[in-house]
């Protein structure tokens, strides 16, 4: 064989190897390093779109993220939406862009009384569901979509814990962020499965503290060993134990004799779009917050991802969420959606007005009087248990036509609603305000 | 083997002494130190954008040396006339090219590890985060396979074109073998033609992969540890493909040689 012949035989064999080994090489890029089967051309600029196909992607995708940032810190919020969806599109493998956009979106878009523009949460969770999706084997963005319903979404308690578990599954898990999970049982209702998180908490910060001896275990495992004490007495105090044994009526619980919370309200319209929201219950303690809702009568927003990472979502559509502070038996609060009209347009012609108060939603010390589950609390016109299937809770629903919020025909001279039985709060001056002494006085 | 590392040597002497390349050096040099002190640009995410930039820095720069140190060894021997006193000494024209590509990715190895050293440096002086090391050391290994690669499909053009054509051609051939993943993984998802998914085909397994050694995305930081193991083994299937590439390169740049007249 001529040595031109042995080489290009050669030549052949390495054709071929190098074809093996890039077959083999193909699934783990696509598994690691692939954006995905995504078009990255729309709305790049011609430089951008070349240097991101000169193998400068990531690159690209961190100048926009430099951009993002500085129109988010000069409050051009608007024109961060486009950048975050660039930037996945180009480096979906920045967890970071996920996160923050997401919380972005969430919790940044608000009005001028700092209320968060809910209609933008199925948006947040659909851009961190598509994190998920391409960076499924770390704990990161489960995390993040378990915190969103934990804390934005702050009503399905149930979605909490799944995300948390899955986030919980990973190794990468860090160890503080674990015992988020046992506090999204809590306040699903899953008292066993939170003790029993604890619990584990607590043995793998043992055993990490006797082979390592590091500090931070130690803390770790006697935290956990407290949160644990303080559920078993909870849980003992609360009669949770006693009602398992059957002998929860015979002990005198808390729980026991109800609070009539007895919730009445009124809600007047003190200018066009100007809401003034007063009214009584019976929860005297400061901690408790009852959330309020106004939104158009056929618009119930669901708490899942939204279809689509459309950011051209319908914003006809008018979605109010707030939390009246409570004291001394009562609240009193000025509502103003005249400012925001984007937020806020009032397009329908009929809303509802809702007030929810859930136990779950409780500080402990209110848990302590109404049980987790609500079974202290009582209420004659608004206490429902097909809400929040379980639990009882306070739910009052209102329908008010679009003249009443405008303030006009009708109601031009007096858009008042009142509740059924609704006592007059009188403003009792210097008793109503909670003072806290400096510490520097 | 002596007539080839004697090859490599002088080419690598001659690539340290050429000012072209040491002012391409020095513009890498200079953006990679000052870039990581830009962190004002972005509180957040800084870290990510700092380590891409300064990584985009260094491949672009390792790509313009990488090209412009290879399109020149031949045709420049041959302008010089210095080729024939080679080739009149007990030198084979094979051991000529191997000797010349050596000594170039020896250069080119000598120069991404300076920048390297300069980047971990700034990186550590502004930013003090000792963990960046890692993922940058990474990249900057398999950068040099990627340049070496990028040198041997210049190194075979070189073989038979002027060296502006050179030039564009090695050009070209970067920019669509780092195309090439993306463009194979859209092309042969359902819904798409026989033919076109027999281009992919053909294409994805003829034209040199350049992402197949690229570890720099965002999963090599951000993503770090999703990735855990795998990186590890994409790694040193990289290195055995670039391997593999250069050797049919090379060969084929013998081939090439073999018949022309010089």
């Amino acid at each position: 064989m001529s040595k031109k012949a042995r080489l290009i035989l050669f030549i052949v064999f390495l054709f071929l190897l190098q074809g093996a080994v890039s077959k083999v090489m193909f699934p783990i890029w696509k598994k690691n390093y692939s954006a995905g089967n995504v078009g990255v051309t729309p709305g790049l600029t011609p430089d951008q779109l070349l240097a991101s196909l000169s193998g400068l992607r990531q690159f690209v995708a961190g100048l926009l993220w430099v951009q993002a940032d500085e129109y988010f810190d000069s409050g051009q919020f608007d024109a961060v939406l486009p950048m975050i969806r660039i930037v996945t599109w180009l480096d979906p493998r920045q967890i970071e862009v996920y996160s923050t956009g997401a919380w972005h979106i969430a919790y940044n878009f608000t009005d001028d009384q700092s209320r968060s523009d809910r209609r933008y949460i199925p948006l947040a969770l659909r851009l961190v569901q598509e994190g998920i999706t391409q960076n499924p084997d770390t704990y990161r963005l489960y995390h993040e979509m378990g915190w969103l319903y934990y804390h934005k979404v702050d009503d399905d308690y149930d979605k909490a814990v799944r995300w948390f578990q899955e986030s919980v599954k990973h190794p990468d898990v860090l160890p503080y962020l674990r015992s988020i999970l046992s506090s999204a049982y809590l306040k699903a209702g899953r008292l066993d499965d939170a003790m029993k998180w604890y619990w584990e908490i607590e043995k793998y910060a043992t055993k990490e503290y006797e082979k390592t001896g590091d500090e931070y275990m130690r803390i770790l495992k006697d935290n956990m060993s407290q949160n644990l004490n303080n559920l078993l007495v909870r849980m003992a105090a609360r009669g949770v134990f006693a009602r398992r044994d059957g002998v929860y009526d015979k002990m005198p619980y808390d729980t026991h004799n109800p609070v009539d919370l007895n919730f009445t309200v009124k809600i007047e319209m003190i200018q066009p779009r100007v809401m003034r929201v007063t009214g009584t219950w019976g929860i005297p303690t400061t901690g408790a917050r009852i959330r309020i809702v106004l939104r158009e009568a056929d618009y119930e927003l669901k708490w899942d991802p939204a279809p689509s990472l459309d950011f051209d979502f319908d914003k006809g559509r008018t979605y109010m969420q707030d939390s009246l502070y409570t004291l001394n038996n009562r609240f009193d609060r000025k509502i103003d959606m005249s400012r925001n009209p984007t937020m806020y347009p009032f397009k329908a012609d009929k809303y509802i007005v809702e007030f929810f108060y859930s136990p779950r939603m409780a500080p402990p010390h209110i848990q302590d009087k109404l049980g987790w589950d609500g079974e202290g609390m009582t209420d004659k016109r608004y206490l429902r248990t097909d809400i929040r299937p379980g639990v009882r809770c306070l739910y009052a629903r209102f329908e008010v036509p679009r003249d009443f919020i405008e303030k006009r025909g009708n109601y031009k001279y007096s858009a008042v609603l009142k509740s059924p039985g609704y006592v007059d709060v009188v403003t009792r001056g210097e008793e109503d305000v909670i003072r806290r002494e400096s510490l520097r006085d | 083997m002596n007539q080839v590392f004697a090859i490599a040597g002088t080419t690598l002497g001659e690539a340290i002494r050429r000012r072209v390349l040491l002012i391409i050096l020095f513009v890498g040099l200079a953006f990679m130190i000052i870039a990581p002190s830009l962190s004002e640009l972005t509180p957040r995410g800084e870290r990510h954008v700092l380590i891409t930039m300064t990584l985009a820095v260094l491949r672009i720069t390792a790509a313009i040396l990488a090209v412009t140190l290879t399109v020149y060894l031949i045709p420049n021997e041959i302008e010089r006339r210095t080729i024939y006193t080679i080739l009149s000494k007990p030198v084979q024209r094979y051991q000529f090219l191997l000797g010349k590509y050596l000594g170039s990715v020896a250069a080119l190895t000598l120069m991404i590890a300076l920048m390297t050293i300069v980047l971990l440096a700034a990186f550590l002086f502004y930013q003090g985060a000792r963990s960046d090391i890692a993922p940058i050391v990474r990249s900057a290994i398999m950068f040099i396979f990627q340049m070496s690669l990028l040198a041997a499909v210049a190194m075979f053009f070189s073989t038979f074109v002027t060296p502006v054509v050179n030039f564009f051609l090695t050009g070209f051939v970067y920019i669509f073998g780092t195309l090439m993943n993306p463009i194979f993984e859209n092309l042969t998802t359902k819904g798409q033609s026989t033919l076109v998914k027999g281009f992919a085909w053909v294409a994805h397994y003829i034209i040199p992969n350049f992402q197949n050694l690229d570890v720099t995305p965002g999963a090599a930081i951000e993503a770090a540890q999703q990735l855990r193991g795998s990186e590890l083994n994409f790694m040193m299937y990289g290195v055995v493909y670039s391997f593999t590439y250069i050797g049919i390169l090379l060969a084929l740049s013998v081939l090439v040689f073999d018949r022309r007249e010089v």
